[in-house]
């Protein structure tokens, strides 16, 4: 594969401690003697005090068997009510366990109660599925287990999203579970040609993480590529996606995000219908979306809550925000030190009156600002909130009032400061907006060298950079090879019915055929129409 | 060739570096012209050029800096040299900053030296990068230059911004002025045609309109006045048009924005009056038994906006007469500019260039001595007007005796 290669560069060595359990050859198998084995796992697992253990006799065999389960990240009822319950109480009539008889085809058959019952017969297993919430039941005299799902235990509700907020649209935001994760995406997509594909990935965390897309509505040969990416990476521990983010992007040496990510499911969904990839990593509410265009980062879900004639103008009044926070005080410094017939003339002399008593050069005087805005922006974000106003009183009273009665920079600087970093909130992702921010200092240096002729310079790098890069294989910068067809929603968000088609770079051409027959009735779900069931 | 990678990198990098900022500037060490004045030395064949340079801390009533009482919110600085450029950098000698030309909206010609000729004085303006070619042209009238600069106006910063915000609302006003730029008085120069500037003057004595004390008082005891325009026979100021026949040139040059025309009223002399709204001239030259004539049509509309006599303009044959009586009186306007004009054999109106365009043949022969047989060929005015509103009323509440 023609990316993969840049995998490896994380391939990171591997501990010895970790060494046996990829070596696949030893594999160790249970014991038949259960107090053997209910010591062994014990001892494995270091005689923690959450290893709960508990030892019982099944109904009226009498067969000795030991149930053990980590405390927390389980669901004590299920394992109260459908394990240890039914097992020790046996309770179907006319039934009961003969000596001679099988006991484990026996139990899970007759006696566990549990929806996902599985036979483990190596330690390996056992232990991943222990430490995984799950309850691993040993029987005497049996070189087999039980394991059955009750992973549960606490875990935050599903709560609206803080890092994306809309006014109008659904108020639900993914969490830390994965499995609540791609439920609140199933619930939204009722085709039977979703894909849902497990991995593990991080030797000591074993990080499940999983890709979801419709099959047929995306490229295979970006399913495949994200599979290589995925398997190839060789790492200890995962931390989260934004980790992950940083294995399988296409390149590394960019300020700017090329793997789009959400924590609202109706992003997600959308993005998965127009035939994209979601990555959802377990341990963190963000998604992961790939293959993802710049002009992603700047679409929010709400420009399809609102009236398509409303949400084309908020957009454009988000790129012109991204026009300001990315050169607004670079063109300030080039008009004000390089091209004073640039500015009119009253302006000019309001502007000059005020820099008469300002000692340091325009240039300093922005990166003062700047700095100084950062800085405020910085401890905005860490800072306790109980402790919010001082900072606020500090940031608007000692830099910008006092700063300019002190003739230390002028109001005008002030200005164009605080307009700059208001529109970089704009952006709706906050990674792309931190890319921004990067790059606006590297402009201003340009404009102080160099003035228009230098933010000239810098933008042709800039964009050339940014044509260069790519998401899985696709052009990040999707203009250049122009799909007309493609940019319709780029900029104008179309009516529903309108905007049927998907992206031509993405999308697998017959998908039309595929979906059209599997997906339900129209009248079952809106999203149909997105689904491209009810065009042609 | 790997290892090298970084060391291509830190040479780009150091090549943003090492030309230095070479043409940056701070605001804080310009000194902002706004208009620049030029005078003929006496007895010599040198220019004096003076500048007027804004106080940005006296003009922006800016808190930052503290200042800006007590200071004066322009100052006139001058030179003498043999050419203008020269005279201007001769300048820096005095100005403690570096003189900014870029926002000069000014060039004002000394009424001596317009005498003498402004053919050569627009050449440093075509070929600098920082005079401004549609800055606006004026004439000091009976007075220097400098002194013109000097001047401190109320109501505007410096006396060049001054004179030209008050050139711009009278030509478009009052129509007795022309707004003329850089270009359009290069381009009158280049052909055969003469230029056509406004004049300024200064009402009360200059030299007290240069002290503080001028700003202090109302009335002020010195103060601009956009008056007159001046025709000019080879390059030479020969003559001005004042009052209704600079109208009339205006008209003539199809530079008629609006305007307040006073007509009789019957017996009563100028006691109506017409604001012109719209109008707009066409020139046009004909041959006729080998002489050129020179047509002048005007098509213009106007509102009644005043009458201090009971007329009745719901009457048609009242519209008829008003529309009339415009009419008549605009004629005679441009007849008397045209009058003027071919008496000082010159050409301000672009006949020439009509000509040329639409009788190349006869232009050529009539091109040396174009200037005799302008002032010699015969002129057609047809003048079209009509009257649109009467104002927010009808009939005048005056009482007539004939109703």
């Amino acid at each position: 594969m023609m990316f993969s290669k840049n995998l490896y560069r994380n391939k990171k060595k591997i501990h010895q401690k970790t060494g046996d359990e990829s070596g696949r050859g030893a594999k160790l198998f249970l014991s038949p003697v259960l107090a053997d084995n209910l010591a062994h796992i014990q001892n494995e697992l270091g005689n923690s005090p959450d290893i709960i253990v508990k030892l019982f006799e099944i109904g009226t065999s009498r067969t000795q068997a030991g149930a053990v389960y980590v405390d927390g990240i389980t669901d004590k009822n299920m394992v109260n009510q459908y394990i240890l319950h039914s097992l020790m109480l046996e309770t179907h009539a006319g039934v009961s366990l003969e000596q001679d008889q099988n006991v484990l085809a026996f139990i899970n058959a007759n006696a566990l109660t549990l929806g996902e019952v599985i036979v483990l017969k190596d330690w390996d297993s056992v232990i991943l599925s222990v430490l995984s919430g799950n309850t691993v039941i040993f029987f005497e005299s049996t070189e087999e287990a039980l394991s059955g799902n009750t992973k549960g235990g606490e875990q935050r509700s599903i709560t609206e999203s803080s890092t994306e907020v809309v006014i109008r649209g659904p108020k639900d935001g993914f969490t830390e579970s994965i499995g609540t994760n791609v439920s609140l995406v199933r619930r939204r997509i009722k085709s039977s040609n979703i894909r849902l594909e497990p991995f593990k990935i991080g030797l000591v965390t074993q990080t499940n993480v999983a890709i979801m897309y419709i099959q047929g509505t995306v490229e295979d040969s970006l399913v495949q590529e994200i599979r290589i990416r995925l398997q190839n990476i060789r790492i200890e521990a995962l931390a989260g996606s934004e980790h992950l983010e940083e294995l399988i992007q296409d390149q590394r040496m960019t300020p700017f995000p090329t793997i789009m990510n959400s924590e609202r499911p109706d992003t997600a969904t959308g993005y998965i219908l127009d035939g994209r990839i979601a990555i959802f990593v377990d341990g963190t509410p963000f998604c992961l979306i790939a293959p993802a265009t710049f002009f992603m980062y700047f679409k929010s879900v709400e420009d399809y809550y609102q009236r398509p004639e409303a949400a084309v103008i908020i957009q454009l009044l988000r790129y012109a925000a991204l026009i300001i926070s990315l050169f607004g005080p670079s063109i300030y410094i080039a008009a004000i030190t390089f091209h004073q017939e640039m500015i009119p003339t009253p302006l000019l002399l309001s502007l000059a009156a005020q820099r008469e008593s300002v000692p340091f050069p325009a240039f300093l005087e922005a990166l003062m600002m700047e700095f100084a805005f950062e800085i405020l922006r910085e401890a905005g974000i860490r800072m306790p909130r109980a402790i919010g106003q001082a900072v606020s009183i500090v940031g608007a009273l000692v830099l910008g009032q006092a700063a300019v009665e002190a003739g230390i920079v002028s109001s005008a600087m002030v200005i164009v400061v605080a307009l700059t970093g208001i529109s970089s909130f704009s952006t709706p992702s906050y990674n792309m907006a931190l890319a921004i921010r990067l790059i606006r200092f590297g402009m201003m240096a340009a404009a102080a060298l160099l003035g228009f002729y230098g933010i000239a310079i810098f933008s042709i790098f800039l964009i050339g950079h940014l044509c260069g890069l790519a998401s899985l294989g696709v052009p990040y910068m999707s203009l250049s090879p122009y799909v007309p067809e493609d940019q319709r929603d780029t900029l104008f968000g179309q009516p529903l019915m309108t905007n049927a088609s998907n992206p031509e770079l993405t999308a697998n051409s017959n998908r039309h055929v595929t979906n059209g027959e599997d997906a339900p009735s129209s009248s079952d779900s809106p999203l149909n129409h997105l689904n491209g069931s009810g065009s042609e | 060739m790997k290892t090298s990678r970084p060391f291509i990198f830190l040479m780009l990098f150091s090549l943003l570096f090492l030309p230095g900022c070479w043409n940056s500037r701070e605001l804080r060490d310009l000194a902002i012209v706004s208009g620049i004045g030029i005078d003929k030395v006496p007895d010599s064949n040198e220019y004096r050029v003076s500048l007027q340079i804004v106080n940005p801390n006296a003009v922006a009533g800016s808190k930052a800096g503290g200042g800006g009482q007590g200071m004066l919110p322009s100052i006139v600085y001058s030179s003498v040299d043999h050419t203008l450029f020269s005279a201007m950098r001769k300048t820096s000698q005095k100005v403690p900053r570096r003189l900014f030309y870029a926002h000069s909206q000014l060039f004002i010609i000394g009424e001596t030296l317009a005498k003498e000729g402004i053919n050569e004085l627009f050449d440093m303006y075509e070929r600098s990068h920082e005079l401004r070619l549609n800055t606006s042209v004026v004439i000091s009238r009976g007075i220097e230059a400098e002194a013109l600069l000097n001047v401190l106006p109320p109501l505007q910063t410096t006396s060049a911004v001054a004179i030209t915000n008050g050139l711009k609302v009278a030509s478009d006003t009052w129509a007795r002025s022309l707004d003329k730029d850089i270009t359009d008085i290069v381009k009158s120069l280049s052909g055969s045609g003469e230029p056509i500037i406004s004049g300024v003057r200064v009402v009360g004595d200059p030299n007290k309109g240069k002290k503080r004390s001028n700003l202090e008082q109302t009335p002020p005891l010195a103060n601009l006045e956009v008056k007159g325009i001046a025709i000019f026979t080879d390059g030479k100021l020969t003559d001005w048009l004042e009052g209704k026949a600079a109208r009339g040139a205006v008209w003539a040059l199809n530079n008629m924005k609006s305007t307040i025309v006073n007509m009789n009223c019957d017996d009563k002399k100028e006691k109506i009056s017409i604001e012109v709204i719209r109008s707009t001239t066409k020139l046009r030259t004909v041959m006729r038994n080998g002489k050129p004539v020179f047509l002048i049509q005007v098509k213009e509309e106007g509102n009644l906006s005043e009458a201090l006599c009971p007329i009745n303009p719901d009457k048609r044959e009242v519209m008829v007469k008003l529309q009339k009586q415009l009419a008549d009186e605009t004629k005679k306007e441009i007849e008397l500019a045209i009058k003027t004009t071919q008496q000082k054999k010159s050409d301000v109106f672009g006949f020439s260039t009509e000509m040329e365009r639409t009788h190349p043949k006869e232009w050529k022969k009539m091109k040396k001595n174009w200037p005799v047989i302008y002032s010699q060929s015969e002129v057609e005015i047809s003048v079209e007007a009509y009257i649109r509103r009467t104002g927010l009323r009808i009939k005048s509440y005056l009482k007539s005796g004939d109703g």
